[in-house]
Order: C-alpha cells, then sequence, then structure tokens
C-alpha cells in the first residue's frame, strides 16, 4: 500500500471498514450513472447524495494512500459538480468504465492484484473532456453528409414529440387520482341522499353527471398512464456491457441477449426495475453462469448466454434473467442455509424449498469471500424490495442446464384498481386484479386443525386478517371457527389464500401510499390509502399476505 | 509536557475515517466519542461537559462541521473547549472561514498520524 500512514499503528480491520464503506459508496455511483443514462440528466437530491458519498470516497482513498482511486474519484466529481447540460456518450462511456474499474480496485486493495487495478485506474485518466458550451442552434454539422441529414432528421423529428420533466407527469398524475377521489366522494353523498334528491326531482341528472364523470376520470387516467409510458429497453440499456465486463473480470465469458426491449412500462415501474434487475444479472453472473472450464465439464459451449426478456402479462410485467449454466447447486445451498441457522435440525427441505431458501434474509453475508463482483448484497434484499413494490420474485432451474429468475411487477405503480371491504373492524384494500372471486362460504371447513375455504373442486387455506394482524385474540370465537360473510380469494402463483371479510364496500381505483418509514414493513400489506370519507385503508399484498397465512396454518398444523 | 487530552468528541460519519481515528489517537486510553451528524455532536456535546477536544469534518450530511462549530460555541456557549476542523479543500478562504467559526486549529486531509497528533498537542496545551 502506498501508504501515507507512519509505521507503528494496527491497522487490521481498517481496509474492511474501507472496502465495506467503499461498496456502498460506488452502489451509489453506479445506481446514479444508470439513472443519468437512462434520463439523460441527475436529478437532486440524487446529484447532491452522490457528490457527498465521492467526496467521502475520495477522502478515505486519499488517507490510506490510494492515489490512483483518490484521482478517479476527484475526476468524476468534478464532473457531477458541474454537469454538462448534455452528456457526450464518450463521458458515459468512459465513466461506467471507471466505476467498475473501481469497484476492481477496491475489491483488491491489500492484496497481490492491487496494483494492477490501481493501474488500469490511472489509464482511464483523464476522461474525455467536454465539448464547450455552444448553444444548439449553433452546434457545427458532422462532417460526412450521413451525419448532418441525421441531424436534420433528428430536428424534424423533435418538432413531433415534446420532452415533458417527469415532475410534470408526476403532478398530472397525482391531479388525476385527485378526480377519482372527488367522483368517489361525490358518488357516495348522492347516494346518501338519493331519496331527497328523488323528491327533488334531479335524481336521474345527477346520477348521470356522476358516472359520466366516473368515465372521464376513467379516460383522464389511461391518457395520463400513456403519457409515462417507457420501453424496457431502457433499463436494460447498460445491463449487457455491465455483464460483459463482469464476466470477463472473472474470466467468464457471456453473450447477452434482450428480448422484448420494445415492452413499454410505467416510468415508475421502470425506475423500480432498475436496481433488482442489476442485482439479479449481478447474481447471474457470479454464480449463474460459470467459468469456460466448468461449462466444456458440462458439455457446454464455453461461452455462457444471458438471457433478459421481458413480457406483459395482463397488468404487470414479467422480467426474466436466465442463464444457461449449472442451475441451482442445492447443496450448497442446503449447507449454506444450515450453517446461516435458518434450518431446524433435522428439517429436510424439498427441491422447491431449497430453491426458496436462497431469498430468505441471512442467507447471504456481506462479506462473502466469493462474490468477486464486490456486492455482498443478498437476494433477501432484492425480494423484499420487489416485495414492496407490490411485485414478486421467484426462480426456476432445470439442474445442469441453467436458472432463470422471474421478476414480476406491476405496470404501473401509481393507481391501482381496488377491492374496498371491512375485517375485524379495520378497512382494507385489496388490487382488485389479484381478486380471483370472493364467495359467501358460511362456516369454514377444517381440515389437520387449519380452516379452509371450498372454492371450486379446490381448499384455499382461510385467511382472518384480524388474527394474521394480531388485531384480535386467537381465543376470540370471531377469530377462529366462526361463520365468515365473505371470503375473498387471491392467488400469487400456485398459492392462494380466502380472505375473511366482514362486509365488502366496493372496487374503485385508489392511490396506494407507501407507510411512513417509522412503520417499518410489515409483512402482508403493501401501503395505505384514504378512503372518501378519510378513514385510512390498509391496502394488502396478496402475495404477502399469502406466505402469511401459509405460516400460520403451518404453525397450527404442528402444534400438538 | 503537553497533556494527553482524556476525552475527545470526533464529530465524522465515515466509518473508515472513525476508524482511522481509533487507530491513531485510541492508544493510550484517550476515550473517543464519535457522532455521525452535527445534530447528535450538539447532543453530546451538551450532555458531555467533560469533552476536552472537539475534531470536526467539514464535510458532514444536513448540518455541516462549521455550522455545527458555530452553534457549539454560540448557542452551545462551549468556548474554552478547542476544536480541529477537518477538511478535504485546504484553500486559504476554507481556513479562515474554519477560524471564524471557532476553530482553533484547521487540518487538510489527507493527514498523516505525526500531523494529527502534532495538532492536537498544540491545542490542547493551549497554542
Amino acid at each position: 500500500m502506498e501508504a501515507n500512514l507512519a509505521e507503528g499503528f494496527d491497522l487490521s480491520g481498517l481496509l474492511d471498514e474501507y472496502r465495506d464503506e467503499a461498496r456502498g459508496q460506488l452502489d451509489q455511483l453506479d445506481a446514479a450513472l444508470l439513472k443519468l443514462e437512462r434520463e439523460g440528466t441527475l436529478p437532486e437530491p440524487e446529484r447532491t447524495a452522490l457528490l457527498r458519498a465521492l467526496h467521502t470516497l475520495k477522502g478515505n482513498s486519499g488517507m490510506l494512500g490510494y492515489a490512483a482511486i483518490r484521482d478517479f474519484v476527484h475526476a468524476a466529481e468534478a464532473v457531477f459538480r458541474e454537469p454538462p447540460a448534455a452528456w457526450p456518450q464518450p463521458l458515459l462511456d468512459r465513466l461506467f468504465e471507471g466505476a467498475a474499474a473501481l469497484r476492481r480496485a477496491v475489491e483488491r486493495v491489500g492484496t497481490a492484484d492491487e496494483a494492477a487495478a490501481l493501474e488500469r485506474l490511472r489509464q482511464l485518466l483523464p476522461l474525455p473532456s467536454l465539448p464547450s458550451e455552444v448553444p444548439a442552434a449553433e452546434a457545427p454539422a458532422g462532417p460526412d453528409t450521413v451525419a448532418g441529414g441525421d441531424e436534420a432528421a433528428a430536428l424534424g423529428a423533435a418538432t413531433d414529440v415534446l420532452r415533458v420533466p417527469f415532475a410534470k407527469l408526476d403532478a398530472l398524475m397525482n391531479r388525476v387520482g385527485d378526480v377519482f377521489g372527488i367522483h368517489a366522494a361525490l358518488d357516495d353523498l348522492i347516494e346518501r341522499h338519493r331519496a331527497a334528491l328523488q323528491a327533488a326531482g334531479v335524481w336521474p341528472e345527477l346520477r348521470e353527471r356522476v358516472e359520466l364523470l366516473e368515465r372521464v376520470a376513467d379516460e383522464l387516467r389511461a391518457a395520463a398512464l400513456e403519457l409515462r409510458l417507457v420501453p424496457i429497453g431502457r433499463v436494460f440499456g447498460r445491463f449487457p456491457s455491465l455483464a460483459r465486463e463482469l464476466a470477463r473480470e472473472q474470466g467468464k465469458q457471456v453473450r447477452v441477449v434482450l428480448e422484448g426491449e420494445d415492452t413499454e412500462l410505467d416510468k415508475s415501474t421502470v425506475d423500480a426495475l432498475a436496481e433488482p434487475l442489476l442485482h439479479l444479472v449481478r447474481n447471474a453472473v457470479d454464480h449463474g453462469l460459470g467459468t469456460p472450464d466448468e461449462r466444456r465439464a458440462g458439455g457446454k459451449p464455453p461461452e455462457g448466454t444471458l438471457l433478459l426478456r421481458a413480457v406483459q402479462a395482463g397488468d404487470r410485467v414479467r422480467v426474466e434473467v436466465e442463464d444457461d449454466g449449472r442451475g441451482l447447486d442445492r447443496e450448497r445451498i442446503l449447507r449454506r442455509a444450515r450453517e446461516a441457522g435458518l434450518l431446524a435440525p433435522g428439517e429436510e427441505p424439498d427441491d422447491e424449498e431449497i430453491a426458496a431458501l436462497i431469498f430468505r434474509p441471512g442467507f447471504s453475508t456481506r462479506h462473502e469471500a466469493d462474490t468477486v463482483s464486490g456486492r455482498g448484497i443478498g437476494l433477501d434484499v432484492v425480494a423484499s424490495s420487489v416485495a414492496r413494490l407490490r411485485g414478486g420474485l421467484a426462480v426456476e432451474d432445470v439442474p445442469g442446464r441453467g436458472t432463470r429468475f422471474v421478476l414480476e411487477l406491476p405496470l404501473t405503480l401509481a393507481i391501482v384498481p381496488a377491492l374496498l371491504f371491512e375485517a375485524g373492524g379495520e378497512l382494507l384494500a385489496l388490487p382488485a386484479l389479484e381478486v380471483e372471486e370472493t364467495l359467501r362460504p358460511g362456516r369454514p371447513d377444517r381440515v389437520a386443525g387449519a380452516e379452509v375455504v371450498r372454492h371450486g373442486d379446490a381448499l384455499v387455506p382461510l385467511a382472518r386478517p384480524a388474527r394474521l394482524f394480531g388485531w384480535a385474540d386467537d381465543a376470540d370465537a370471531e377469530v377462529s371457527g366462526g361463520a365468515i360473510r365473505f371470503a375473498v380469494i387471491v392467488r400469487r402463483g400456485s398459492r392462494s389464500a380466502a380472505v375473511a371479510a366482514d362486509r365488502l364496500l366496493e372496487q374503485r381505483d385508489v392511490v396506494v401510499k407507501a407507510l411512513p418509514a417509522y412503520l417499518g414493513q410489515p409483512p402482508g400489506v403493501s401501503g395505505a390509502t384514504i378512503a372518501p370519507d378519510g378513514r385510512v385503508v390498509l391496502v394488502l399484498d396478496p402475495g404477502g399476505l399469502i406466505d402469511l397465512n401459509l405460516e400460520s396454518h403451518r404453525r397450527l398444523r404442528r402444534a400438538p | 509536557m503537553p497533556r494527553k487530552p482524556g476525552k475527545i468528541l470526533i464529530v465524522e460519519d465515515s466509518p473508515t475515517m472513525c476508524q482511522l481515528y481509533r487507530i491513531v489517537l485510541g492508544r493510550d486510553g484517550t476515550e473517543l466519542v464519535f457522532a455521525g451528524t452535527g445534530v447528535e455532536a450538539l447532543d453530546l456535546a451538551a450532555q458531555q461537559p467533560d469533552v476536552e477536544l472537539f475534531i470536526v469534518d467539514i464535510n458532514m450530511p444536513q448540518m455541516d462541521g462549521l455550522e455545527f462549530l458555530r452553534r457549539l460555541r454560540g448557542e452551545l456557549g462551549v468556548r474554552e473547549t478547542p476544536a480541529i476542523v477537518i477538511s478535504t479543500e485546504g484553500e486559504e478562504a476554507d481556513r479562515r472561514a474554519a477560524e471564524a467559526a471557532g476553530a482553533d486549529a484547521y487540518l487538510r486531509k489527507p493527514w498523516t498520524p505525526e500531523q494529527l497528533l502534532s495538532a492536537v498537542e498544540a491545542v490542547a496545551a493551549g497554542g
């Protein structure tokens, strides 16, 4: 280490601290670069946060004597301090290269590979210069006619297209939500005073106008949502080269195939996808692909294939990250799960359950020695952030042939059609598109100690919100065993639940707001919204609710 | 013989830097107290009047180091306890701003342990 620090000091632990902190700072740089590339600019507060992270990393690197790291970070910081109006591609490319090289260097400090990694960083400076600020109208045309033609075409096309800051679209969306709220309140009001309005002879006209308002609100919402659509290719954008870079570092080869890049999604979903996808791509390169030797031994071509596929399915989008490596190593997963204390002694999970272990908190640790990409982040973090977005994350594999992660998100996170109901004295809502059916089951049956409801040929586990969320005692007759008036069947994949409801209220579009941070992330709840009468409605997450319910039923079955 | 301070309050949000301070300053039984934000630091300073030295990083989130120092000297009225301000920039203007805020010494990063220890001894002795 080129040290500024003198001898005689115990530096053990210092490098670990530095590396740990740097990983977080470089994560911020990665996220910022991806956002910058997607949107053409890095907005506040990300920019200020990034500057702070870079500044600290610069200082720390200088303190430890890593001038090469310090210098590159300083150059990057300088660019973000005074960003250009339009970022030239060569600069962007160099920053991406630099981010990868920084990560490599940070992982290698204190090891034998330190010098090479630092040298690589030095070669990346100076950064490509910014063009001198010239007003767009006077920008010189390209030397060849093709470039000139492109420019003219671009200018021509520009008149058909408007650049609108996303903030304005967000504001529009909020107003649309407000219109729905007003309609709901109006609807409620006229219904309550129906008799009086009929007597006054104004009922038919009022009723018609309120219905018209709803139709127009629907159209308004559809139009507003259309404005926000963005092709998913924007999120895929940088992943191919990132994956190739990462693979190269690990001595692996990969070719990246994209499918469905034109699939259009709401901007909120595209933004939400970026980080989980990044982790999945990293994970695929780290653990999925395999080195050329390993692959040859398995009868595969040395070059691995990483497939990123986006498909719209109804009101959700499914993004798959698929590799053609060796699939999930169940023995290794089982071993690690036992080491991490995730399994009871003697517990023997089946194949599917073993696969699901990788999403459990505590499965991977931050200091994994074999995470060469420098990321100790667990799939549990990815899974929980996806769940918070009312999405799902699952894994499928064919041992020896490959692994596929399936990430699912709603098409838009902004407005959700929801079924409002009352249960256990609380106002609740379920996303309407995930409700299969509502039944009037009467008294639930019991199978092996757990309550179930008949739905066609199937027996669906009953979920009583009061018991699941702890609002009422288990001993309370209302909470277990009592007849239920309605059961709302929800399904996520192959699992389902029958949610007990005392009253079904209505179906309406709601704007789901995240719960305030101090409430944490209760499982089974995705957020809250406000009913027309001002009461708070808890919006449930079907996936989380199903899992919560299954866990509760498992516990009941195990009890003697 | 300059006396080594018994308790130092360090206002610094980087875990790496905190570890460095521990390594360099924590050897001879000096008690180190860390605050990750200016607000936390003001709280601690108010609760622990036996702090003998403040080491303040200028670059802190929300309330920067100089703002903390101004409030320490002003609102909290802690005027006698010496404070060293740590910065990465090192321009003259920065140094003067630090002094105006109530710093007794100004140190630029990257500092060597010798430089830090000298600065600590110098201000602790009232220099």
